[in-house]
């Protein structure tokens, strides 16, 4: 059976459970660009807030670190990446390679930035429900001609479905070749391709049984619309946020 | 007038091959039927015709005297389908959310939507799961969202296809159990299976089909006999000259 992870909805009644999508949506977006133009005052100052929010949301940070385990791999990678290649005071050298203090600090600059993103998109994953994230979408889509807002939340919504099906899947596949000692095959492609066909052709099976379901259950683009609603206490948030937003851009 | 009216129905496969040949069969309103066959035989074949997932080659479906082609929503709304895998028929992200997915395609008004997502749910015992998502459930669990999912259509007609197909003991008690309370409150039960053990005891009429044709039907006591001869396992206490049992005793 699967299991819930550090970036799954985790219930509660904390305020960003009970804010609307569509105001959260808006946040996020605008923190984000905050993030990505502000300096380490800024930055310092979100890092502030946000610490005794994710106390409050009880999130453990030592289940979050192994989850990114691999995006801290790659944090690092641009890390070491922007210390040796950006011109400036050298700190020490490496042969001809050297790390300067601009690099160092631009590197760091840049880790901060995109760890904050990161915890950012996990504060507004654990505290909105899938159906939450695809109303705001629904909504935000509805006046944009030529696109149809159900057919992309139902493409949402159907993603969230199958993405832990296709796992499921490719985990039984893997765990069935091993058994058969696939481990003893060096030649990748080989290996890919005997991987491949039989996960592609089960999600192509499911995915033929699904669209059977969904017409056995009448499914049609024309549907009930999700029920949304925003309270003033939505307004004062996203107000404040703002500002923090361009307490950032400017400190 | 029969609820359900099979005229000469066949099916051809795009190989050429025939899924289903010649059936003719009616189904009162209230009856619980079992379609046994073996693998290959036709049986989910017959039963995707019920609500129009196939298109007869020749023949017809009839739902309350209106063939179902005539009317393929009215037919979708009648029959509700709960297949084999229960993974690929749900589409919620959680619980609630699938089981509103058939009456929010109906175009329903939000609180009809939440009342009948709130009765099938205490129907089906998955209350306390409603903001669950689903592939965190158990393999019982699911098949009973997918029933809670069919139900909130208000289907006067229930097609379970090999329902008892990867569940426990206790999951395939559990949904005898709520197979049997659906019957009893007024809907048409038609299972597709080739295991007649879980269920028989509790039909009012078996239909073998073999090679796509009807090879038998009529009481469930009157065809135990034989039914090995069509590729089905007579139940054991039928075996050993006691009767047809109950699952759930």
């Amino acid at each position: 059976m699967a299991h819930i992870t550090a970036f799954d909805y985790h219930p509660g009644n904390s305020f960003l459970h009970l804010l609307d999508n569509r105001f959260k949506l808006v946040m996020l977006l605008g923190v984000n660009l905050a993030v990505a133009r502000s300096n380490p005052g800024g930055l310092l100052g979100l890092t502030v807030i946000l610490i005794p929010i994710i106390i409050k949301l009880h999130i453990s940070f030592k289940s979050v670190l192994k989850e990114i385990r691999f995006f801290l791999l790659l944090l690092l990678f641009v890390f070491t990446a922007r210390s040796f290649t950006t011109p400036g005071v050298s700190l020490f050298s490496i042969g001809s390679l050297s790390i300067t203090e601009q690099g160092v600090l631009a590197g760091g600059l840049v880790c901060w930035r995109l760890f904050l993103i990161v915890v950012l998109g996990l504060l507004f994953i654990r505290t909105s429900r899938a159906m939450e994230i695809k109303a705001a979408i629904q909504w935000y889509l509805k006046p944009v001609p030529w696109i149809s807002g159900q057919r992309i939340a139902l493409m949402i919504s159907l993603m969230f479905r199958f993405i832990p099906m296709i796992l499921e899947l490719s985990t039984e596949i893997a765990e069935a070749q091993q058994s058969r000692a696939v481990g003893r095959r060096k030649n990748p492609l080989f290996r890919i391709r005997i991987f491949v066909l039989p996960l592609m052709e089960g999600i192509f099976k499911k995915a033929d049984e699904m669209v059977d379901a969904m017409e056995a259950r009448c499914f049609s683009e024309n549907r009930t619309d999700p029920l949304l609603s925003c309270q003033h206490s939505d307004w004062r948030v996203l107000a404040l946020a703002g500002g923090c937003c361009l307490w950032m851009l400017f400190v | 007038m029969s609820l359900i009216q099979i005229k000469n129905l066949s099916h051809v496969f795009p190989d050429g091959s025939y899924g289903i040949r010649n059936i003719d069969l009616s189904i009162e309103a209230g009856e619980f039927i079992v379609i046994a066959g073996a693998n290959g035989s036709g049986k989910t074949t017959l039963c995707r015709h019920l609500n129009g997932l196939l298109k007869p080659t020749s023949g017809d479906v009839l739902l309350d005297g209106l063939s179902v082609s005539k009317d393929l929503l009215r037919a979708r709304q009648m029959v509700g389908m709960v297949f084999q895998n229960a993974d690929t028929q749900i589409v919620g992200e959680t619980v609630q959310s699938d089981i509103a997915f058939g009456p929010e395609n109906l175009g329903l008004n939000r609180d009809e939507i939440d009342a009948r997502v709130e009765r099938v749910l205490n129907i089906v015992g998955l209350q306390d799961l409603k903001h669950q998502k689903p592939y965190l459930l158990s393999g019982g669990e699911k098949k009973r969202l997918v029933i809670a999912g069919v139900l909130a259509m208000n289907p006067r007609i229930l097609v379970f296809d090999e329902p008892f197909s990867n569940l426990d003991y206790p999951g395939g008690r559990q949904l005898l159990q709520q197979i049997i309370h659906l019957h009893e409150t007024g809907h048409t039960i038609i299972v597709v299976t080739h295991e007649l053990e879980k269920v028989i005891a509790h039909v009012n009429r078996l239909v073998v089909i073999q090679n796509g044709r009807i090879v038998r039907s009529g009481e469930p006591v009157d065809l135990m006999g034989e039914v090995e001869i069509y590729g089905i396992r007579e139940p054991c206490t039928s075996r050993y000259g006691q009767g047809l049992r109950s699952w759930l005793i």
